[in-house]
């Protein structure tokens, strides 16, 4: 790419780049056309994409492969094609009740599927890290009454942090987990536990939200940097 | 009944296929005892390595004693639980011949271009290997030679040994998973048919929930929209499917009040679930005649496109009501910060850890994952999904108990309860 070629995309990238910061202000004709190419565009792109990425090698090329038979044709591709064509009769008022069964059978699949695996992954492994650790090839309880019995011998903080750690998560889980049983009032000694429950929430809210707000600033800079450094050249 | 006995068939698949290993794999952790471990420890080589004097040798190659054969018991086995891809090759060397380094097994299967062709080393030195070869043909006979090498004296190969490796139709590994989903199965059907024979099923109440009947009475009372944006996600998301749950009772609302409700779509497959979802709502609160089919409508699957796009739709169409329930990423806080900006009531949801935080912050309300999740029961009253959601509390239940009984056994040096967990 030519320098003079360069710095029109760069001055392409910059007016549109400056097109949507404008909406800081307010909604206006320049932001319109930015959001509206930027549809525009995704749109096309992502139907260039289906189109060579899925349609073309998994149903045309299915199609005309020699090596496959018949039977596996019909299958593999036509039974599947014809499924997703349903999607095409919701154009018809007459025959739009056909988008039911693409619907029906992506919902069976992805229920069917994702059961098992959150069962497996959310609640069964991680009730078991409450449990126990393993480190280095060994269980190690995550409640130790050994470490807190140290932390009273040779009191320090490190040790305070060791005997604290355990016993930490094990209160957040059951506190939380309490906060969102929904069969009864959470009142007395309940109360106290909810509450425990929105301190842990908001203290991992408060983490997540201080790191991510971190790393939007560092693509602020990086789009600062592209129009002063990249584009205008005066840094 | 009937219902009862369709969600049991429900979950009696799902719990079959959580069991079929080749459809419900999760990436497997090989048992491959004494191998990569057996690496990072290899043990220093002890012992003279024979070299003998070359220096009046004319060829390249050192004159060395021959290289005796090694002696052991080797077992290939199929190995159980899998979907028929692995083979194991237990090792137990009688005589390691002396000078020798690494142990090579090596496996052949099929034959011309699909032949597979695969080798592993351990270091000598351990009583008892156990390698997992993976990626293999279910049904074809495997070929396993194994080899005792030494870089001065190169070496001796012992078998071949062979075995096929078979697929299983239950993964036993995965039986928590199915006892834990007919438990959770078993309590649906008991609480759905309480709520059937009309039982009361008491649900505190939920604020963030309670607020929906508020936001669409104000967005009628302004004469505005409500904007109802299903999460940028895909069907195979629960929270998306959560969210189409909600949409039903809120477009319904929206019907009766005679308000406009507006749908912004990221995926093509939500949209047309979302359309139907929207029009049936129509019906049902007697107003198919208010449903048109620019209320439900796709945009783009591009994230930054969508919610460029949905921030022009607050600004422009300024709905009193804005709802974020779904599945969000990095674009959460760029719609609700400009829903914030217009005045509108907002209310949103989501189990995006990540996203959470930008929600509570900016939006009037927001429902906290499984909240999320029992919105819809609580909203329509339903009993069917009343009687899951109460099987929902029990099973948490369950799972605090076991998590203070997993703690303490813990605590007390006795891990029985993290294995029952922990199968896999």
């Amino acid at each position: 790419m030519g320098l003079v070629e360069l710095k029109i995309w760069q001055t392409v990238a910059a007016i549109c780049t400056v097109a949507i910061f404008s909406f800081l202000y307010r909604d206006n004709p320049l932001y319109k056309f930015a959001e509206h190419l930027l549809v525009g565009t995704s749109v096309g792109y992502s139907l260039a994409i289906a189109y060579r990425v899925v349609f073309k090698p998994r149903v045309i090329d299915a199609l005309l492969d020699p090596g496959v038979t018949f039977w596996v044709k019909i299958y593999t591709v036509v039974i599947p094609t014809l499924i997703a064509l349903c999607y095409v009769s919701s154009f018809s008022k007459k025959y739009s009740w056909l988008t039911r069964y693409p619907i029906a059978f992506i919902m069976g699949l992805s229920v069917g599927l994702s059961i098992p695996m959150i069962m497996l992954a959310s609640i069964l492994r991680q009730i078991r890290g409450t449990f126990a650790e393993e480190v280095g090839g060994e269980l190690v309880p995550l409640f130790s009454v050994n470490k807190i019995a140290l932390f009273f011998q040779h009191p320090s903080l490190e040790g305070f942090m060791e005997a604290l750690y355990g016993p930490a998560i094990i209160l957040g889980v059951l506190s939380v987990m309490l906060l969102f049983v929904f069969s009864f009032e959470q009142k007395g000694p309940l109360k106290a536990a909810r509450n425990t429950g929105i301190v842990y929430l908001m203290v991992g809210f408060g983490a997540a939200f201080g790191y991510t707000v971190m790393a939007r600033v560092s693509l602020l800079v990086g789009r600062i940097d592209f129009l002063l450094i990249d584009w205008l050249g005066i840094l | 009944m009937k219902t009862a006995i369709s969600i049991s068939l429900v979950f009696l698949l799902t719990a079959i296929i959580s069991w079929v290993p080749s459809i419900a794999q999760e990436p497997d952790t090989p048992e491959d005892s004494g191998t990569a471990d057996a690496f990072e420890t290899f043990p220093p080589l002890e012992g003279e390595v024979p070299v003998t004097d070359v220096t009046n040798d004319s060829g390249s190659v050192p004159a060395v004693e021959p290289f005796p054969p090694p002696e052991g018991e080797a077992l290939v086995s199929d190995v159980k639980s899998d979907n028929g891809s692995s083979l194991a090759v237990t090792w137990l060397p009688g005589r390691t011949p002396e000078g020798a380094e690494v142990w090579i097994f090596s496996i052949e299967q099929g034959e011309g271009e699909e032949k597979l062709v695969e080798s592993k080393s351990r270091p000598v030195g351990i009583e008892r290997y156990e390698i997992i070869f993976e990626d293999l043909s279910p049904g074809e006979e495997v070929s396993v030679t194994i080899r005792a090498e030494s870089s001065l004296r190169g070496g001796e190969t012992l078998g071949p040994f062979t075995g096929i490796p078979k697929g299983n139709l239950f993964n036993t590994r995965r039986i928590n998973v199915l006892v834990s989903i007919l438990v959770f199965l078993g309590l649906v059907v008991v609480y759905v048919e309480k709520a059937r024979r009309g039982h009361s099923l008491y649900i505190r109440r939920i604020p963030g929930l309670d607020a929906v009947e508020e936001a669409v009475g104000r967005a009628t009372e302004m004469g505005r929209p409500i904007l109802y944006v299903p999460g940028l996600s895909s069907m195979t998301d629960v929270a998306t499917i959560a969210s189409l749950n909600i949409l039903g009772p809120i477009a319904q609302k929206a019907a009766r009040y005679e308000t406009r409700i507006i749908v912004p779509n990221r995926d093509p497959i939500v949209y047309t679930i979302a359309r139907e979802v929207v029009e049936n709502s129509f019906q049902a609160a007697g107003r198919p005649d208010l449903f048109t089919e620019d209320l439900v409508f796709f945009i783009t699957d591009s994230q930054f496109g969508y919610a460029a796009a949905v921030d022009g739709i607050i600004v422009r169409e300024r709905p009193a009501t804005n709802f974020y329930l779904g599945m969000f990423w990095a674009e959460s806080l760029v719609m609700a910060e400009t829903g914030a900006s217009t005045g509108a009531i907002q209310i949103a949801g989501t189990d995006s850890i990540t996203q959470l935080p930008f929600f509570i912050v900016a939006c009037d309300y927001t429902l906290i994952g499984e909240e999320l999740y029992a919105a819809s029961a609580y909203l329509s009253q339903e009993p069917v999904l009343l009687g899951t959601l109460k099987a929902q509390d029990f099973v948490k239940i369950i799972l605090l108990v076991a998590s203070v009984a997993g703690v303490v056994s813990a605590a007390m040096g006795s891990f029985w309860l993290f294995e029952v967990f922990g199968l896999q």
